[in-house]
Order: C-alpha cells, then structure tokens, then sequence
C-alpha cells in the first residue's frame, strides 16, 4: 500500500515570526486509502533533539516556539518569535522507514522583515538623502535581498548548510552596515 | 532516507543553484573589501551583471 506515493512538503512564506506554517504537497497515487503513521519530525534551530508531530493527508501544521519547546506557554500572547536559521524536516508514512524523506528549511524571516523596514523607509521618502544617495541605497538593499535568495537556494536546492549559512550571516551583515552607516 | 530538495522542477532547481553559487562566489570575492556603505575596490563587473539577469528570470520563472 502507499508505496508509489512521493511525500513532500513546503514551508509557507509568512512575515509573521512567531509561526512557521508547513503543508502538505504530497503525491498520494490514491484517493481512497489513507496513510498510516504519518509522522513529521522537526529539528529546530540549535536544538539537538528532533520533535515529533502525528499528521493526516493534507496536513497544515502550525510551528511555534511552544509546541517546538523553546519555551512552553498557554497563551499565544506569550508565544516568543522563533529564531532564523536552519531547520531540518523529516516525513514519512507506514511502513516510515522506507518512505523517510528529510528537508532542509533556511528560515529568515526575521532579517527578511528587518530588509522589507529598510526598504519600506527608503522607498517612502523618510530619509532626507538626494537621488544619487537613494539609487545607491536601493541597490544596498537589492543586493542583501539576493545574497538572502541565494542563501536559501544554497540551503534548500543545493543542500549545502555551510555555504547557505555563509551567505546569510553576509546578508545580515550588509543590513547592519546598511542602518548603521547610510544615512537612512 | 533521502534528502529532497524544495523545488520539484529540475530546470528551476538548475538555475537557482547556479544562482546560488556565482552569488557565493561574489561573498569570496567581496567580503574582505566591504568598507563603509559596500564601497568596492575595483574589480570586475561581469559576474553581478549575470546575476542581475538571472535574478530576473528567477523572479518571474521565465528561464528555459
């Protein structure tokens, strides 16, 4: 049973920091047989123990620092924004050892967010710098926005950890250099 | 176990991984020159005009 199916999943691409959304983008090769045991497993960000979620076909799984055991709360108010960095997957269904496939999520939504302020300032006329200035700066801002892709595609694509985490410690590097030093 | 890649289209995964490494190949090239606001020693240019046009095609997945 199941074993044509190709399990995959994606990380939905919200602002918010506090969450991580994952779903399902499975192939199931039926519609009538449910899967069993159909298990994601979760590392975090500088944790070394891997968190196990019981999921359906379909699922939507909402991530947070509660139930990722960063700190355990009861309210969502109390909810703590969950750190940048990468995350590793794990997905299978019965018989799960056959059917295990792992992903590599480089989460930057946090710096993201801090690039999406710069750019919303720059763009809005909030700094009083002339054209040359402002052509100079939105191309500052395009290049930490590309050295954030290419960090992902690194991560994600070509599986290199080492390198993705290279180009997204530059990145936020870049921003820094950006708010401190240019005028904006 | 196997571990999957994010992208499910191999043309896209191919450009995105090309991207990915001439960008990192720009880190190697630029991170000991990085003085005030990304001003550059002089260097060549060909490399990012590159970019720049595959960052476009990325952008609206328009590569063959």
């Amino acid at each position: 049973m199941l074993n044509n199916n190709e399990l995959s999943m994606d990380v939905s691409g919200s602002c918010n920091e506090k969450i991580m959304r994952i779903y399902d983008t499975s192939f199931y090769c039926t519609t009538e047989e449910l899967p069993e045991n159909y298990l994601i497993e979760v590392l975090p960000v500088n944790k070394s123990t891997w968190i196990l979620f019981h999921v359906s076909r379909d699922f939507s799984l909402v991530l947070n620092s509660s139930n990722l055991h960063y700190k355990k709360v009861t309210e969502a108010s109390s909810l703590i924004d969950l750190p940048d960095g990468i995350y590793e997957f794990k997905q299978s269904i019965k018989p799960n050892i056959h059917t295990l496939v792992q992903f590599y999520h480089l989460r930057t939504t946090s710096l993201l967010n801090k690039l999406r302020h710069s750019w919303n300032r720059l763009i809005s006329g909030k700094c009083d710098i002339s054209r040359i200035d402002f052509l100079a700066n939105r191309d500052r801002l395009r290049e930490i926005d590309e050295y954030l892709l290419a960090a992902k595609y690194e991560v994600e694509e070509c599986l290199d950890k080492k390198k993705g985490k290279e180009l997204y410690d530059f990145a936020k590097k870049l921003l820094e250099q950006y708010t401190n030093k240019c005028k904006c | 176990m196997t571990l999957q890649r994010n992208s499910s289209n191999s043309t896209q995964i191919n450009v995105n991984a090309k991207f990915a490494e001439l960008k990192y190949e720009q880190l190697l090239s630029e991170k000991y020159f990085i003085e005030t606001c990304f001003s550059k020693i002089d260097e060549s240019y060909d490399n990012k005009q590159k970019l720049k046009d595959m960052f476009i095609s990325i952008r609206f997945n328009t590569c063959k």
